[in-house]
């Protein structure tokens, strides 16, 4: 018995040390996160433009015409739906997410992408052990204000590529609705909490049809 | 055999064991962080609007300079909760978040961003007590009588534009070679500002710039009006260069400005140009290349990465809470110097026991020469007076890097107008 004592002696000892020992950041591995896919969450449909009145016959009075009627505005409601893949044996909690949302320009053989939100998700989430969650970032956009902000942000490289902030916003209003351009998530950071504390993640996706 | 009592020690050897092994085991994360002692800040940030092209980089900065003091002990030992969104540069969505942030989110304080919203905030932070931190520097902002909430941790728009033109008057117009046959035939220098009429910012120190102006002897021709979205600016550039001006003032943000000085030196307009603070800076320099030589501008602050006291925790936490935004510049530090102004004053109003918008309105308002580093002035705030700075460092880009022109104290060259240019 006394041999017996020193066996579970010997457990107890190994079991403090192995259950108290400092959770190090080297056993924590860092959360996976993907963009799964895009999804349109409200749309209005880009104006139909008003056609050309017939002019009237030669001498007859006319009123004087209406001003153009300005650009429209118009929101769109796209949602990101990424996956957070959490590879640990502990909870981790995701603090904090942020990203750039991109969308992609196209003429003739050129293509690039443009920054057109930067959301921010604050709330915070578990992720148990071994397990993947999904995180819905959605957001609103408007027609006039991505307009504005292309031509601030990149009003000079769109004009090398032969386009304008209308012309592009225009096509991305009319062509979500076929995902006719790839979605991009960049500049992705994420911060979470560990038991190890905190974690950093950087993250980047697209997605296409 | 099986000694008295040894089971007994066998049944508490393993329960001890089982006991540390659960307790001891893998944490949970701890839940929601607990409301009771956190610091609740609202932050109007603009990010997708028209002064996006600055806005991000400084929305980013606020958040980095938060965080970093919440991981440094926060304030007196609580952490600061802030609650961060885009307003795209519209009035009303920014009155819009400011009313949630104080019916909802119970904000002791507001870190807010353009010209134009936070003056039409102004009066209804000011009867709800909420101090409120811009990164507008308007003039107007900074008479206590009529804006006692509003501060910030920079030099106005005002104060920065006379020093602007004072350092191109003196340095350049009184000492410059290509003006020397004018000077002696006692011509006057002449200049022509370029702004977007209808934006708040750019049309806020233009009252003061030509009155100052005036007072040096310029002729002042015809003021443009250049949007902040121009990617053409030629006809302005043609109608400026009809008055053959020595100066131009440019009063817009970056992408403008550039696009402006492009045209200028496009259409062979022969002028040096001065450009307000949030023209000025490193996207200037990416966006005009070789052609940004010489220009003249405003930094309120040190330029990202430069060697001043501050600027490593600035890196630090750049690097740390926001790695995949790659490039920084002068809007992360100017965003980190209204936190550490705020920063400081929540310190004192809660150490005071005052930890509200009139005990963080007292704290702001007892500062005397506060020394936040980042190149910052030491800044002084009386109930009086929201001015905080009168000493302003002017800037000439010099084979691609700026190269400060000279450091003007206008409080001390103007002794007898600076009470007067107060508020506007």
């Amino acid at each position: 018995m006394q041999r017996i004592d020193r066996w579970l002696g010997l457990l107890m000892i190994a079991g403090i040390a192995t259950a108290c020992r400092p959770v190090g950041t080297a056993q924590i591995q860092d959360p996976r996160i993907t963009l799964a896919r895009v999804e349109v969450v409200a749309y209005y449909a880009w104006p139909t433009p008003i056609p050309t009145p017939t002019p009237p016959p030669a001498g007859t009075p006319t009123p004087t015409p209406a001003p153009p009627p300005p650009a429209p505005d118009l929101p769109l409601g796209l949602a990101y739906i990424f996956k957070i893949e959490n590879p640990n044996d502990m909870t981790v909690t995701l603090d904090q997410l942020k990203f750039t949302a991109q969308l992609e320009a196209k003429k003739d053989s050129q293509s690039a992408y443009f920054s057109v939100h930067a959301p921010i998700v604050d709330e915070d989430m578990s992720i148990p052990p071994h397990t993947t969650n999904e995180l819905r970032v959605t957001f609103f956009l408007s027609s006039r204000i991505v307009t504005t902000n292309l031509a601030v942000t990149s009003g000079h490289k769109l004009k090398e590529m032969g386009l304008t902030p209308g012309a592009v916003v225009e096509a991305w209003w009319k062509g979500i609705g076929d995902y006719a351009f790839g979605i991009r998530a960049a500049e992705g950071t994420a911060i979470f909490r560990t038991p190890a504390g905190e974690r950093v993640v950087t993250f980047e996706g697209e997605f296409r049809k | 055999m099986i000694k008295p009592g040894g089971v007994a020690i066998t049944i508490l050897a393993l329960v001890a064991t089982l006991v540390l092994v659960i307790g001891c085991g893998p944490q949970a994360t701890p839940a929601a962080r607990a409301p009771a002692g956190e610091i609740p800040i609202g932050a109007i940030m603009d990010t997708t609007g028209p002064t996006s092209d600055v806005g991000k980089d400084y929305a980013a900065g606020i958040q980095d300079a938060i965080r970093w003091i919440n991981d440094h002990g926060g304030v007196n030992g609580k952490r600061i909760r802030l609650i961060l969104n885009d307003y795209g540069y519209r009035v009303p969505e920014a009155i819009t978040l400011y009313k949630r942030y104080r019916d909802i989110d119970k904000v002791v304080a507001v870190l807010g961003w353009g010209t134009g919203d936070t003056s039409a905030l102004a009066p209804t932070v000011a009867k709800d007590q909420i101090p409120y931190i811009s990164a507008s520097y308007s003039g107007e902002l900074t008479d206590p009588s009529k804006t006692p909430y509003n501060f910030f941790a920079a030099s106005d728009y005002s104060t920065n534009a006379r020093a602007a033109l004072l350092a191109w008057y003196e340095e350049v117009w009184l000492k410059d070679e290509r003006f020397k046959a004018e000077r002696e035939a006692g011509k006057k220098p002449r200049i022509v500002m370029f702004y977007s009429f209808p934006t708040p910012y750019s049309s806020a120190p233009i009252k003061a710039l030509k009155e100052f102006a005036q007072m040096l002897g310029f002729e002042i021709g015809p003021d443009q009006d250049i949007s902040l979205t121009a990617l053409d600016a030629k006809s302005q550039v043609l109608a400026a260069k009809e008055f053959n001006p020595h100066v131009i003032w440019h009063g817009n943000t970056t992408q403008s400005v550039a696009t402006a000085i492009r045209d200028a030196k496009a259409l062979g307009l022969q002028a040096d140009h001065l450009v307000n603070n949030w023209g000025f800076g490193e996207e200037l320099l990416r966006l005009l290349g070789p052609q940004a030589e010489g220009v003249i501008g405003i930094a309120v602050t040190a330029f990202y990465g430069e060697e001043v006291p501050g600027m490593d925790r600035v890196k630090e936490a750049a690097q740390k809470y926001n790695p995949a935004l790659k490039e920084r510049t002068i809007r992360t530090v100017q965003a980190w110097a209204n936190v550490m102004l705020l920063y400081e004053a929540l310190k004192k109003a809660d150490a005071a026991g005052q930890l509200n918008g009139p005990g963080i309105k007292a704290a702001i308002e007892s500062f005397q020469n506060l020394d936040i580093g980042l190149g910052v002035p030491s800044l002084t705030y009386t109930p009086d007076d929201h001015r905080p700075t009168s000493r302003v460092r002017i800037y000439i880009i010099r084979n691609g890097k700026f190269e400060l022109l000279k450091l003007v104290d206008l409080k001390g060259k103007f002794a007898d107008q600076w009470p007067k240019w107060k508020g506007y």
